[in-house]
């Protein structure tokens, strides 16, 4: 426990608390069951010897592997071009100010929304298919699928990373560089492409990781290939559920995904940060900047084309056959009794796990950031924080499976926010984290000489300073728990049905049109969420910098 | 000079207080989950959950058959698919979440042989077929070959007349049917094959009908038509009364019964004995389903269930078989692992 503010011990023994209750001993569970045998509960390793000896387990994994491998290199390509095509070229105004808000959108729906909207968009009666005449450009189910599916859920994400990366990148080297006679693509290569190496490196294996793990894009594309995510959904809830198979498929789940942030750690070795960086006017190339405008314009066009059908079929009476206009389907869905209480948990579901989590990762991050804390206590909730992020949420639900069977948490609404606060906690711990360290380390100090309490000081001074973020990080977690799918796929009940899980349920069915109409209602939740908080952190800061002002 | 007597003051604040604020601040976050917690489970507890591998169409006439009897709020509905839920049921016995539970009759055989899982439920209806006391039978499905009309002229296809037929490669990519591991109606085809053919013959057709067909081998068996109608394919194998559904309301689907006759699969509904604990609304509600639901269920799935049931000729099967071996788990099991191995040799 380490010395220093009681408040501080206190908040650090609930984090860490939390942690081992709801990240330690369910994974432990997990790796006790894979180890036992099911009846008499002695340690075995026939489990593991069974799943590995299976020809379509093998199969799985390989495909699981090499597919997301795949899909990673392509997205941190593309993604790498865009960010040049912003960062390297004068875009036209419109189009630099669309590409974060294009690229934002396909966060706001599940991944499994995303293998659906292929179907009706590339498939055989699609939409684009028609355009094109009724030729169909390629087909869809199995590993085209599945790459499309995963490039467009993991460029958005890959992009951010190297755009942000761009900001440290001094382009004055490259001027530099071109003076002395080096060629364009040399230059480029040595004075931004080298640099940002380290930042292409974390873009792929973040990339890799978020298509490993992820189940809804297989769930609806996937065709006869089989990968890890859907072996672990046929092994836990399929026609011989075995809890001890799943459990052995889950560790296999998760060794690529902690090698992941293993790399990662080791990547941020690479990343090279100029101290002093200014904007430069760029050289003038008509060819440069038509061309990247063009490639810009037609990714984004293509990313969201896609999506297209969620706000097309809803409004359909019956695709493809009767085309004519109609909000028959929309009306039924939102009049409908089981509907209205899948909104009503999934919506209580989000807003619940948001405001706990921005809580929850509030004070960690206050206290491993400003609480004064020996760097082995401080260190600890990151390390924490950098494991949530290496867990794959289907592992995360498996474990929280085992360990919660038969207790009162079974089947509420309660473990489904427990386990998706710890599948989340890392990106806005960050954001909180980064929001503390910018902040005058002296504050606290100060305001104790001048005799404020620690609770005073936080309501006084470091809330209102962090407001800004504590929006954002309300949008995030809302937005993210919303869709959600893999976290919580093994956790819910009859009564805690989601729009998410519904949709699973429904694409067993083949029910399509439901399953759009459904991603469109996420939609405009999302979406109004983000422009709130968006709107919430705008004010928040504007209010901080006007009494700056004063 | 305040300044320094509000620094004593907080010098002098007991730990204690801080601790107790401190505090106060976790037990706000802990309640907020126990609560949750506690409003999550108290309400469950009323309602009873029913487990169904049915179709929207059947949830839908149930649903309005408990609303219509005054049941509205007390009742939730659990979709699954019938492998999952029946994988569910044989693992988790009586402390499966649901209290009444739809799905293939012989699911609920096996379940009840095991854990002795169901009560008995009285019935005043005279069933066709024999069944026992802890189950009534609310739906029938029988499979068909079916097509979409339009696509079959397109790419000038033949119109087949037998499952045989379909393991012809001029259907390549042109045909959707349902995975016999993840659905029942999947189970009515292979016996068609398994029943009609001789080993060899039949590992033939599979393997032709597994490669036609090939990423249109779906989960579901209300996923063949589903293909057909959207124009992923042009041939499908699946539940008969959804083609001819879909044929008289004009769309361009025409179904055929496979010259190897339609075989037949009964869906029954049964209550989960927890003894004491037991929601008494439960037998209540299954009462309601089949009284009130059974005959727009049988308007939906219509085959004969019941003495004095009458259905229209053009949903009269001429062929209708049965395959000669009781329908078991066990049996079931058997047959995926047939299909299983002949599809896996086809792919080595």
């Amino acid at each position: 426990m380490p010395k220093g503010r009681i408040e501080v011990r206190v908040i650090y023994a609930a984090v860490i608390l939390f942690f081992v209750a709801f990240l330690g001993v369910p994974l432990a569970t997990l790796f006790v069951r894979a180890f036992s045998d099911g009846e008499t509960a002695n340690f075995t390793l026939l489990n593991f010897s069974q799943v590995f000896s299976h020809p379509d387990f093998l199969s799985s994994l390989t495909n699981s592997l090499f597919l997301s491998a795949l899909a990673a290199l392509i997205t941190t390509s593309l993604a790498f071009v865009l960010a040049c095509a912003v960062n390297m070229a004068r875009l036209p105004q419109w189009l630099e100010k669309l590409v974060p808000i294009a690229i934002a959108i396909p966060a706001l729906f599940p991944t499994i929304t995303y293998g659906f909207a292929i179907i009706y968009t590339f498939g055989r009666q699609g939409l684009i298919t028609e355009v094109l005449g009724g030729h169909q450009l390629f087909e869809i189910y199995g590993v085209n699928g599945l790459l499309l599916g995963y490039v467009i859920y993991t460029l958005p994400i890959a992009y951010l990373l190297i755009d942000n990366g761009f900001r440290y990148v001094d382009k004055r080297f490259f001027i530099v560089s071109r003076i002395m006679g080096d060629g364009g693509l040399k230059a480029f290569f040595k004075s931004i492409f080298i640099p940002l190496a380290g930042t292409l490196g974390a873009a792929f294996v973040q990339a890799f990781a978020l298509s490993f793990a992820d189940f809804g894009i297989p769930a609806a594309v996937a065709g006869n290939v089989q990968v890890l995510s859907r072996t672990l959904f046929d092994t836990m809830l399929g026609a011989v559920p075995s809890f001890e198979m799943g459990a052995v498929v889950a560790i296999a789940m998760l060794l690529p995904s902690i090698m992941s942030v293993l790399i990662l750690t080791w990547l941020d070795r690479f990343n090279i940060n100029y101290k002093k960086f200014s904007p430069i006017s760029l050289s003038k190339s008509r060819f440069r900047d038509v061309s990247l405008s063009i490639y810009t314009i037609t990714l984004l066009l293509l990313m969201l084309s896609i999506f297209a059908v969620v706000f097309i079929i809803p409004f359909v009476a019956q695709w493809p056959w009767d085309r004519s206009f109609s909000v028959e389907p929309i009306i039924a869905t939102l009049t409908n009794a089981q509907y209205q209480i899948i909104a009503t948990n999934s919506i209580m579901f989000a807003a619940i796990t948001a405001a706990v989590g921005t809580v929850l990762t509030f004070f960690a991050a206050l206290i491993a950031r400003r609480g004064n804390m020996p760097k082995f206590f401080s260190g600890s909730i990151d390390t924490f924080a950098i494991a949530t992020n290496s867990i794959p949420g289907m592992v995360l639900g498996v474990a929280f499976l085992l360990f919660f069977v038969d207790t009162p948490l079974q089947n509420t609404m309660a473990i489904l926010v427990l386990c998706t606060l710890v599948h989340l906690f890392s990106t806005p711990f960050l954001m909180f984290s980064g929001a503390f360290s910018r902040m005058n380390k002296s504050w606290e100090l100060t305001a104790e000489l001048m005799g404020d309490s620690w609770f005073k000081t936080l309501r006084r001074i470091i809330v209102p300073n962090v407001l800004p973020t504590v929006f954002e990080v309300f949008g995030y977690l809302f937005i993210y728990t919303m869709v959600t799918l893999s976290g919580v796929i093994f956790l819910v009940s009859a009564h805690t049905t989601l729009f998410a899980t519904r949709i699973n349920q429904l694409a067993y069915f083949a029910r399509f049109e439901e399953i759009f109409i459904l991603s469109l209602i996420i939609f405009v939740l999302n979406l109004s969420m983000r422009i709130l908080t968006r709107y919430g952190a705008r004010k928040a800061t504007a209010r901080l910098h006007g009494s700056k002002v004063k | 000079m305040d300044i320094v007597k509000n620094r004593l003051h907080s010098k002098t604040k007991p730990m204690a207080l801080r601790l107790a604020i401190s505090m106060a601040l976790i037990a706000v976050l802990v309640f907020a989950l126990g609560g949750l917690l506690a409003c999550t489970s108290g309400s469950a507890s009323d309602v009873v959950v029913i487990a169904t591998n049915a179709d929207a169409e059947a949830v839908e006439v149930m649903t309005a058959a408990l609303t219509d009897a005054g049941f509205s709020g007390q009742f939730v509905f659990q979709e699954m698919g019938t492998a999952e839920l029946g994988g569910r049921l044989m693992a988790e016995g009586t402390s499966i979440e649901a209290d009444i539970i739809t799905l293939a009759s012989f699911y609920l055989h096996s379940s009840q042989n095991r854990d002795d899982t169901f009560l008995p439920l009285d019935s005043s209806k005279t069933t066709l077929d024999e069944l026992p006391d802890y189950m009534t039978p609310i739906l029938a499905i029988t499979g068909s070959i079916f097509v979409n009309t339009e696509l079959m002229e397109e790419d000038g296809l033949p119109m087949p007349t037998s499952i045989r037929d379909l393991a012809d490669p001029v259907y390549a990519g042109n045909l959707a049917i349902a995975d016999i591991n993840s659905s029942s109606t999947a189970w009515l085809l292979i016996q068609a094959i398994l029943d009609n053919y001789s080993e060899e013959e039949a590992a033939e057709i599979i393997q032709g009908i597994y490669r036609n067909a090939d990423a249109h081998v779906l989960p579901s068996g209300s996923g063949p038509i589903r293909s057909v109608r959207a124009g992923e394919v042009a041939v499908g194998f699946g539940l008969r009364h959804t083609a001819v559904n879909d044929y008289e309301s004009g769309m361009p689907i025409d179904f055929i019964d496979p010259a190897e006759g339609n075989y037949k699969l009964i869906e029954a509904l049964a209550v989960i004995d927890r003894g004491e604990d037991t929601n008494p609304l439960a037998l209540e509600m299954a009462q309601h389903i089949l009284e009130g639901g059974r005959p727009k269920l049988q308007e939906h799935y219509p085959m004969q269930l019941f003495a004095g049931e009458e259905i229209t000729p053009i949903h009269e099967i001429a062929n209708q078989r049965t395959f000669p071996e009781p329908l078991t788990l066990e049996l079931l099991e058997q047959h995926q692992a047939i299909v299983d191995g002949i599809v896996r040799s086809a792919n080595d």
